[in-house]
């Protein structure tokens, strides 16, 4: 069922984003998330907009956005901060390719973009030795609600280690996430206003029912080991990449 | 001496700095083709304070290299970072005299 989430990491010539393309296919192997990552130079990134789910381009290279965005004004584009991409860190780069995406999904559903929203009209492309540089950057994602995962247990309790640890982890991340607990119960019979759905592996005989109820929001169930181990980072992940394939399939 | 990883994340420590500061340059040109001088030189100074991070950094490498504390052959990731680093300052260079040379221009074009 899973679709593949492809995302395109872009620098001047290719090198870091290699790198840290490299560090986040290894770490998204280790947990089994079904998300692709691919580096390219600039110039070579311009012509391949079209393949990738969500484009996020190196500090260096922020000039370009506005160009990319008339070159393909579909595409979902996104600067590095300077830090993180200093620091290698692809988890925050993963990250912030899964919040991209979702906020598309968002600003479309809300009607605040249409399918295909037309960029503006990108400077004329003679000024030095890149083409385009960007002084119009994109305009900045509109403020929108926090997204919400609902986890379920069974029992419904709302206070347990776990709980705690999947809050840290989406505070430690920064992520615009609020987390709540159901009971079966409820998410069998309640209407379910959240953006996903994890179960835990001991109430998974009533997936379906509990898909039937929730309609469109996507329910997944939770590993057996990583609901075990209390996984705080593996079902954040989860919950990301359940986001992001429901903006893919709008 | 600093290992393998720890050089490679100082240099990419540098090549995102001194590369934000570059990007912060070419703005500011395009800043100045549309008249916004002000705005222009602000993001030069902008981009100088990114500019400086990548500097301080580099400097302990600079230090570590004195002190003869250094890897038997440069990795190209440490080329990299010491090409970007004066690349952007030449590129700072001729922003400057671009911002100058727009801002005769507008003046020109308003006679």
């Amino acid at each position: 069922m899973s679709k593949t989430v492809n995302v395109l990491i872009a620098c001047q010539s290719g090198l870091t984003s290699t790198m840290i393309a490299t560090r986040a296919n290894r770490a998204m192997g280790e947990r089994g998330l079904n998300l692709l990552v691919d580096s390219m130079p600039i110039r070579r990134a311009q012509a391949k907009l079209e393949g990738f789910d969500a484009v996020l381009l190196s500090p260096g290279i922020k000039h370009w956005e506005s160009e990319l965005a008339s070159i393909d004004p579909t595409a979902r584009i996104g600067i590095i901060p300077m830090r993180a991409y200093g620091r290698m860190d692809a988890p925050a780069v993963i990250d912030q390719a899964l919040e991209l995406m979702d906020e598309g999904r968002r600003a479309v559903a809300e009607g605040r973009e249409p399918e295909s929203a037309p960029a503006e009209p990108s400077p004329v492309p003679d000024a030095g030795p890149e083409r385009g540089p960007g002084a119009k950057t994109a305009p900045s994602t509109s403020a929108h609600s926090a997204r919400k995962l609902v986890l379920c247990c069974g029992g419904g309790f709302s206070s347990s280690l776990l709980s705690e640890r999947v809050q840290e982890e989406i505070e430690r991340r920064s992520l615009d996430i609020e987390v709540e607990w159901r009971s079966l119960s409820q998410l069998e019979n309640d209407p379910v206003e959240a953006d996903c759905v994890l179960i835990a592996p001991q109430v998974s005989p009533s997936i379906d029912r509990v898909r039937e109820n929730a309609r469109d929001v996507p329910v997944a169930l939770m590993g057996m080991r990583e609901y075990g181990s209390m996984d705080a980072a593996a079902i954040v992940d989860r919950a990301l990449v359940l986001i992001a394939e429901r903006a893919l399939s709008r | 001496m600093e290992g393998m990883d720890d050089l490679q994340m100082t240099c990419f420590q540098i090549i995102a700095a001194v590369g934000t500061a570059k990007s912060d340059y070419v703005n500011s040109i395009a800043l100045a083709k549309e008249g916004k001088f002000d705005e222009a030189r602000e993001l030069i100074n902008e981009g100088d304070k990114a500019y400086a991070e990548g500097h301080d950094v580099h400097l302990k490498l600079l230090q570590q290299d004195a002190a003869g504390e250094r890897e038997p052959v440069a990795p190209l990731i440490l080329l990299h970072a010491e090409d970007q680093l004066i690349s952007t300052e030449v590129c700072k260079l001729m922003a400057l005299q671009m911002i100058d040379a727009y801002e005769r221009i507008c003046a020109l074009e308003a006679k």
